[in-house]
């Protein structure tokens, strides 16, 4: 099957379309009684893309930006 | 053109100190907080003012971005701070950003902005090395407990 480009797998990843790539961690997600609603997906930055039925959220783990005083 | 790294901004960072004295307080909320995409390559020694170029915006988080008064969960303040940490650091800090009901396509970098100066001058600049969407969903950014930014002043 042709998925298309890199860059179109990309865009579908960045909305959830497909779920894993190398490198991510798929974490599905239940409700209290065992019911599947979504997915988490982390990737290697440690971000994670939150699947659920009508929503996407994102969460970013920010770096800090280091700064150093050149001597 | 692509977003690589993180980094403040250098001319502004300099009128801070020198005899322009860019009148910027880190401790405001009335600064804001706005997405890129990955078409914008930032220049960290010329660039200088916020413009709306290569922006991610949508419902729920409008062109500009939202204040730091609004962007921490439940439309909280994010309380920004400047303090020394570690020893002989300058760290700038704020709550996590959560702003709720968003929906975002291929933001790739924050930059935090003096909005209330006329000159909406730029502080400083987070790359977040993938482009990240949300669908009628929150968008987060957890800080690291080390700042947003810290300045090694006792290298």
């Amino acid at each position: 099957m042709d998925v298309g480009t890199p860059i179109d797998l990309e865009k579908m990843r960045s909305i959830g379309v497909i779920g894993k790539r190398s490198g991510d961690t798929v974490t599905q997600v239940y409700d209290g009684i065992g019911r599947p609603i979504g997915k988490d997906v982390t990737d290697e930055l440690g971000n994670t893309v939150h699947v659920r039925d009508e929503r996407q959220d994102v969460t970013i783990q920010a770096s800090t930006v280091n700064v150093k005083v050149v001597q | 053109m692509a977003w690589t790294v993180s980094g403040l901004y250098v001319a502004n960072w300099i009128d801070i100190v020198d005899n322009t004295q860019l009148a910027i307080d880190l401790t405001l909320t009335t600064y804001k907080i706005a997405l890129q995409n990955n078409t914008a390559t930032p220049n960290f020694s010329t660039d200088v003012t916020w413009n709306s170029t290569n922006e991610v915006s949508g419902t729920g988080w409008a062109s500009g971005g939202p204040t730091l008064a609004t962007a921490a969960a439940g439309g909280t303040s994010t309380a920004p701070t400047v303090t020394e940490s570690p020893t002989g650091s300058l760290m700038y800090d704020m709550a996590d950003i959560s702003v709720a009901t968003t929906t975002l396509t291929n933001a790739r970098a924050a930059r935090i902005y003096a909005d209330p100066l006329a000159g909406k001058n730029l502080i400083v600049g987070i790359n977040f090395g993938a482009d990240y969407s949300t669908v009628a969903g929150t968008f987060a950014i957890v800080w690291a407990a080390t700042g947003v930014f810290a300045i090694d002043l006792t290298p």
